[in-house]
């Protein structure tokens, strides 16, 4: 399994930009006001430096995944302990992904239809891909989707321009305050933290001396649609509304009324989510089965899936309410504990170590 | 256990989930509602009516002037139970999807919207691109029953009498909502109205003087507390930046009749300064006017003439807007954007006159500036219909 720089960057950009794109909006206009786009700039950056502190990580070995430098790093035990709160991580977010999406489809598109249906269907399709494709099969995906999810993207936010008033972008500053700029940068940056997940994906470049460059670009990219995104829907909808909006882009597209026909185009916003959600839980879905595997110490990843995928249906069952459950994680889980602990915590401490040790990376041999 | 195998059963595991939709809905079975109007019962409960659309009357060019819809009330505690008793009533499961206008009653808007309009933006059928009116000097049940002759749906038409007057209705539901959520706006509507009751058949038939009446104000609470007729909310829009086109009447001294001029590509801007509390708003308005009547025995062929026009358009107009402003200064609700411009442009002094804005809006002292040129005259000098010795030089 190989991917290459191209499709490295397809995925970051997939993965990255629609769950920003659409659910980190609302909590940053609570906080941050029409300065949203300011804190969508910190949000970008800040994700770019977590990129920067993996990358530079992971680069370090090139030839290992997270889990088998970390053992390499800390010696066996140590390392292996390291991993438990990445496997924690793998399977909530991963079921996190799986229920937002289904949520996102039967809130838009399907309301009749039981969630669990759409899940099961999701989750056959990205078992599918990662058992007989596997890595290299989802990056292919990423390849294909990626651009269109660019241009319908590209496409919406041209179609909203006739009805924006940038006066709702103004004071600058005053009303938020710096206080409030950084208090909404904090939701926004979350979404960006999940690229720790390619820690685990960087071992299987071609030319791994791409993988920096390449993965700024995705993440770069994608904040940056975010920012314009944000101020769109600020110009669209004021500062007020937005934060009490669910998906207030998605609300913006549902909005679009160009020339009196072309409207409703909200329904290929529902289309590029599928493609984007497939790909995250399918890239999700894999790193989590291999690094289980690699974990365990397991040779066969595959038969791994059969009781991971429906371990993670379980968990994305669990959440009663439809469209509570990402805020909360956010708020409980994915800030409190992941981001300090997964995302910063730990990297920055093997980052730390293995300065100290010395370039003395022993070379295992590449993943299969 | 081969590959092949393990292939051919996954292929029929997917094929057994396209089957298509379980839960579908084909158009001959819905009903469609095109408008939704609702109402406040004597007894505190909401009355809702909705207008259907007959299928099979519509598209026909034969029967141009049929009625292609029909209306239905129900009555409950809040729109989906009076929703629900509209439905005992119909025969199809309906489809809102296609509502274009809801339609509110005086009385319910003089009681507030605050109640009902949560369900317009969260049901997700419906989109926020919708237009509301309210209806004025007849029953929402009996405005929405009224056919109107160049329409197969009486609904197109009060969207439509919207946007022909130079407002985009599309944006009527969203700017209500962000004026009613922002700290310093006041929301406004548009107002229908149409001959009161009793309606004969034919008064049926020919629209029975449906209109664009004007502008209902409301205040922080989403309460209707005054109108403005059409020409006064004229000023409104003009003001907010909203208004394509507008009609002015100028009065010339020493002349018993008018000239009236159009006013296009319409500008406004607000200047205000805040010192030691006391709030000074200076508005200028501007346009490119086009002289479309002269009724007077003014000569207009002459440049100077046009200027002295021009001067008169602008000292009346500003005096005329100042008018309409003080009527809504003395209701205490800022549909203006004063509160905005103040905003932005004192950021910092907002925040103490964010507190007590209805206050400071009223005593606000306002300069009204209005920078309109004159720039066509239409074919002729002085008007053709004079005699030689009524023409003044």
């Amino acid at each position: 399994m190989r991917i290459s720089g191209r499709q490295l960057f397809w995925l970051v950009f997939s993965i990255e930009i629609m769950l920003a794109m659409l659910y980190s909006v609302s909590a940053t206009v609570t906080a941050a006001g029409q300065d949203t786009w300011i804190s969508m700039l910190l949000a970008g950056l800040i994700g770019l430096g977590i990129v920067l502190l993996i990358v530079k990580l992971s680069m370090r070995y090139p030839q290992q995944t997270f889990v088998q430098y970390s053992q390499t790093i800390m010696g066996k035990w140590a390392g292996r302990l390291l991993i438990v709160p990445y496997f924690i991580m793998w399977i909530f977010l991963n079921s996190m992904v799986l229920r937002n999406s289904a949520d996102f489809v039967y809130l838009a598109l399907f309301t009749k239809t039981p969630l669990y249906v759409i899940m099961v269907t999701l989750m056959i399709l990205v078992v599918y891909v990662v058992f007989t494709g596997g890595l290299t099969g989802i990056a292919r995906c990423g390849e294909l989707m990626g651009p269109i999810i660019l241009v319908v993207i590209l496409g919406t936010c041209l179609l909203s321009i006739n009805h924006l008033n940038w006066h709702l972008l103004t004071p600058v500053f005053w009303d938020s305050g710096g206080t409030g700029i950084l208090k909404g940068t904090l939701p926004a940056a979350a979404f960006y933290g999940d690229v720790i997940m390619f820690s685990m994906v960087f071992a299987f470049m071609s030319n791994p001396k791409q993988a920096l460059s390449r993965t700024m670009w995705g993440i770069a990219l994608s904040s940056v649609l975010v920012l314009f995104g944000a101020a769109l829907v600020i110009m669209t909808f004021g500062p007020e509304l937005p934060a009490r909006m669910w998906a207030p882009f998605f609300g913006m597209t549902r909005f679009i009324s160009v020339l009196g026909f072309i409207q409703n185009v909200d329904i290929f916003v529902v289309v590029i989510w599928l493609f984007s959600a497939f790909i995250k839980l399918s890239l999700f879905l894999f790193v989590t089965v291999y690094g289980t595997a690699q974990w365990l110490n397991l040779k066969n990843w595959r038969s791994l899936i059969w009781v991971l995928a429906p371990l993670i249906l379980i968990f994305a069952l669990l959440p009663q309410n439809a469209t509570a459950p990402i805020k909360d994680y956010v708020q409980q889980f994915w800030l409190p504990y992941v981001i300090p602990i997964n995302v910063i915590g730990i990297p920055l401490l093997l980052w730390g170590v293995s300065m100290m040790r010395g370039k003395s990376s022993q070379r295992k041999e590449r993943p299969e | 256990m081969s590959v092949r195998w393990r292939r051919t059963s996954l292929i029929v595991l997917l094929l057994l989930l396209m089957t298509g939709c379980w839960d579908r809905r084909e158009l001959n079975e819905q009903a469609l509602i095109f408008a939704w109007g609702m109402d406040l019962n004597d007894d505190g409960s909401y009355q809702a009516t909705a207008q259907f659309a007959i299928p099979h009357k519509m598209g026909s060019n034969s029967g141009g002037a049929g009625r292609a819809f029909f209306t239905i009330s129900g009555n409950g505690g809040s729109i989906y139970e009076a929703a629900k008793d509209i439905q005992l009533k119909v025969s199809r499961a309906w489809f809102a999807g296609h509502r274009r206008a809801i339609l509110i009653g005086e009385r319910l808007a003089k009681s507030g919207l605050a109640p009902i309009l949560d369900e317009y933006s969260r049901n997700p059928i419906v989109r926020l691109r919708t237009d509301i009116l309210v209806v004025k000097g007849i029953s929402v049940a009996d405005f929405l029953a009224l056919s109107y002759p160049l329409e197969q749906l009486s609904a197109s038409a009060f969207f439509r009498i919207h946007q022909a007057s130079d407002l985009n209705p599309d944006l009527t539901m969203r700017d209500f909502l962000m004026a009613h959520a922002s700290e310093e706006d006041c929301p406004v509507l548009p107002v229908v109205t149409a001959q009161a009751k009793p309606l004969s058949d034919e008064d049926k038939q020919s629209g029975a003087g449906l209109r664009l009446w004007g502008t209902a104000i409301f205040d922080k609470d989403a309460r209707l507390v005054g109108n403005l007729p059409q020409k006064k909310a004229h000023t409104v829009y003009w003001i907010k930046g909203q208004l394509g086109s507008t009609i002015r009447p100028v009065k010339i001294p020493g002349e018993e009749n008018e000239i009236i001029t159009e006013l296009n590509r319409l500008s406004a801007k607000i200047k205000t300064t805040v010192e030691n509390g006391d709030i000074l708003i200076g508005i200028q308005l501007g346009g490119y006017g086009i002289l479309r009547e002269n009724n007077t025995q003014l000569d207009l062929s002459r440049s100077q003439k046009i200027i002295m026009v021009q001067n008169y358009l602008n000292e009346q107009t500003a005096d005329e807007v100042k008018g309409v402003i003080q009527e809504i200064q003395a209701l205490g609700t800022d549909v203006l954007g004063f509160g905005l411009a103040v905003h932005r442009q004192h950021p910092q002094e907002w925040r103490t006159l964010k507190k007590d804005w209805p206050r400071h809006f009223r005593k606000a002292r306002v300069e009204v500036e209005v920078k309109a040129r004159l720039e066509e005259t239409g074919m002729t000098g002085s008007s053709l219909v004079l005699k030689k010795n009524e023409l003044r030089p």
